[in-house]
Parts: C-alpha cells; structure tokens; sequence
C-alpha cells in the first residue's frame, strides 16, 4: 500500500490547475517510460512511444484544467455556504442556551421593526407616494407666503395667479384650484359634496383626460357660460352620483 | 494490433469507478488495471483517462490527493468515496440491464 503523505500540503500552498495537471501527466508518462524499458526499448524510443501511446497532451491537459478550476471554484463556494451554515447554527445554540437575553432581544426588534414598518409605510402612502400623472415628479403646488407675519403658505389670489401663469418662465403651464362644497340636487334630499373649483389648463397641468367623456372646453370658462362638472372616481361611485343628478 | 474501439466517455467512468473499488489508485495504475483486465480491447489513448478522472472527482464520486508511489516518486491518487461507491453499484445495475435487452435484441436478428 502506498504512503499518504500529502506532499503538497507540507509546502502550504496549494498548486494551480496548470501544475497540478502537467506533474500528474508527467509521472503517467515516465511510469510508461520505464515499463517500455523493462521491456526492452532504449530510453528514447521508450519515451517516444509512451507519449504516442498517451495521445494529444495539450488537448488533454486543457480539458483536465478546465474541469479543475471549475472544480475548484465550485468547492469554494460550498465550503463558503458551509462555513455561514456553521456559525448560524453555533448562533442559534448560543440564543437557545440564554432564553431571557433572547426574549428580550426578539420583542426588542419586533417592536423597533413594527414602528418602523408602520411609520415608513404611512410615509409612503401619505408623502412620498407619486401622484397617478404622468411625469408626476414635475407637478408641484405653488403657495403664497409671509413668513414674517407667520403665514408660511396661503392661498393665492386670482391676480398673482394670472400674473404668475403670464410672466413666469419656468412653468410649462399652471391651474388654479379651490376646494369648496356644492349642494347636490335632483331625485333625493339634496347633499352637500366636496367639489374642486379650476381655472382653464386642468388637462395640460395634469397630462390626462378624464376617463369618460371630455374636460372643459374654454368657452366654459366665460362668464355666464352653463355650469359644468367633472364627477371624480375618488370616494363617490361616479356612474350612480352621475345617475342622481344628470337629467 | 487490434482497433482501439472508441468508449464513451461515460463508461470510461464506469469502469475507473471499478478499478478503484478495491484500493485508491494513481492514473498510471488505473490506466494498467483496465488494460490488463479488458484484455486489450479497451487500449483507449491513455490521455482519455484523465478527463474522466476529473470528471469524477469534480462530482465527488472520487477523491483525489497528492502521495509518494511504491518507486518513492510524487503521485495523484484517487480514492472512491461512499457516494461514489453507490454510484458504481447503480451504473453496474444500469450497464447490466443495458447489456442484456441490447443482447436480446442482436440475438433475435440472427434468426
């Protein structure tokens, strides 16, 4: 039998693919030498012919150094994914043995992770969320302010509105809006619902038509043009509030 | 000289797993252990044993590490493990079956 010295890992390093395949052909090739000289050919000859025998060597030595590396690489990532197996379960015996610290520890996290959760996800619904227009990073909402009277914002008046929308040059275009309430008349008690009140320009600001029928045309804006709505999908169901009032 | 028939790499494998069944070997011996026992007819190039062994190895059905031969000189030996043990127990089953509805079939086109 053999010895099983492990020649290699005495020096400490272990030898690339290239090395490791080229010594491994070589011994093949000068065990086959001296066998075909124990068996009566001259030394030249004998090398010759066991290279013959062995066939394209640098054909062969490729494919071994191709299967090695990606041996090699393989072996690495499953020693890796080992070695994290391992500490994760030395970690969950170290928790397991001290059952007050890791009680502590898990209502600790699952309170700081559900405020977070709760907070961030109310910020995203609230604030961060994009309005549903498209390019909605470029809508933005223009104030009044007096900060020095503590006004920070307040409503615009008509005359800056039309100024601003006349003169300012960063704007592609600019609406104004006002919330308010109308009486809502027709089959039934009547109903106070919240309206919107805007200027011409809702569809350029917005980038959409409505979903149904058309938005206002600029005759409707003149003065004494017939009143007319555009019914929102937000909280009312449209087609029956639309039924309700429409003749 | 009799035509080296061409194996396929796969029982090239099936048969480097026998001749390591009994006690690891280094190439050059698997190389001998098949020539003597197959009486010739399997004298592959000698190269072509190499990649099989590798394959091997990269499947882990063999093990391999550097040692010292019987001549005192540096070699490669592979030494079957467990699972390369039971796949030579499967491949053998496979290989015999094969042989057999292979056998049936060439014997019935004599007739």
């Amino acid at each position: 039998m053999p010895g099983f010295r492990g020649v290699f890992r005495l020096s400490g390093k272990e030898p690339g693919p290239a090395e490791d395949v080229a010594a491994e052909f070589e011994a093949h090739l000068q065990n086959k030498t001296e066998a075909l000289i124990r068996s009566g050919l001259p030394p030249t000859e004998a090398r010759r012919e066991a290279e013959r025998k062995f066939g394209p060597l640098t054909r062969y030595a490729e494919e071994c150094r191709t299967i090695d590396t990606a041996e090699r690489k393989e072996r690495r990532r499953r020693e890796w994914w080992a070695g994290i197996w391992q500490d994760l379960r030395q970690a969950a015996r170290a928790l397991l043995r001290a059952p007050g610290f890791t009680t502590t520890a898990v209502l600790v996290l699952a309170l700081g992770i559900g405020l977070n959760a709760t907070i961030f996800s109310l910020l995203r619904g609230v604030v961060l969320n994009p309005l549903p227009y498209p390019e909605s990073s470029r809508l933005i909402r223009i104030y009044s302010s007096n900060p020095k009277d503590g006004w920070p914002h307040f409503s615009v008046s008509a005359a800056d509105f039309y100024d601003w929308s006349r003169e300012s040059k960063g704007f592609q275009s600019m609406v104004a809006w006002a919330g308010t309430y109308v009486a809502a008349t027709g089959i039934g008690p009547a109903e106070q619902v919240p309206a919107g009140l805007v200027s011409n320009g809702l569809q350029a600001v917005t980038g959409i038509p409505p979903m149904m029928g058309r938005g206002f045309a600029a005759p409707e804006f003149e003065a004494g043009a017939p009143k007319v709505v555009i019914i929102s999908y937000g909280e009312t169901d449209a087609l029956a509030f639309a039924r309700l009032v429409l003749p | 000289m009799t035509a080296s028939l061409d194996l396929l790499q796969g029982t090239l494998g099936l048969l480097v797993l026998k001749a390591l069944s009994w006690r690891p070997l280094h190439g050059y011996e698997v190389a001998t252990w098949i020539g003597e026992r197959s009486e010739l007819e399997f004298l592959v190039e000698e190269g072509a044993l190499y990649p099989a062994l590798h394959r091997l190895e990269r499947r882990g059905w063999v093990d391999a590490e550097w040692g010292l031969s019987e001549n005192n000189r540096k070699a490669k030996y592979y030494r079957l493990t467990p699972r390369g043990r039971s796949q030579l127990r499967a491949e053998v089953t496979l290989w015999e079956r094969y042989v057999s509805a292979v056998g049936k079939v060439l014997r019935t086109a004599e007739r």
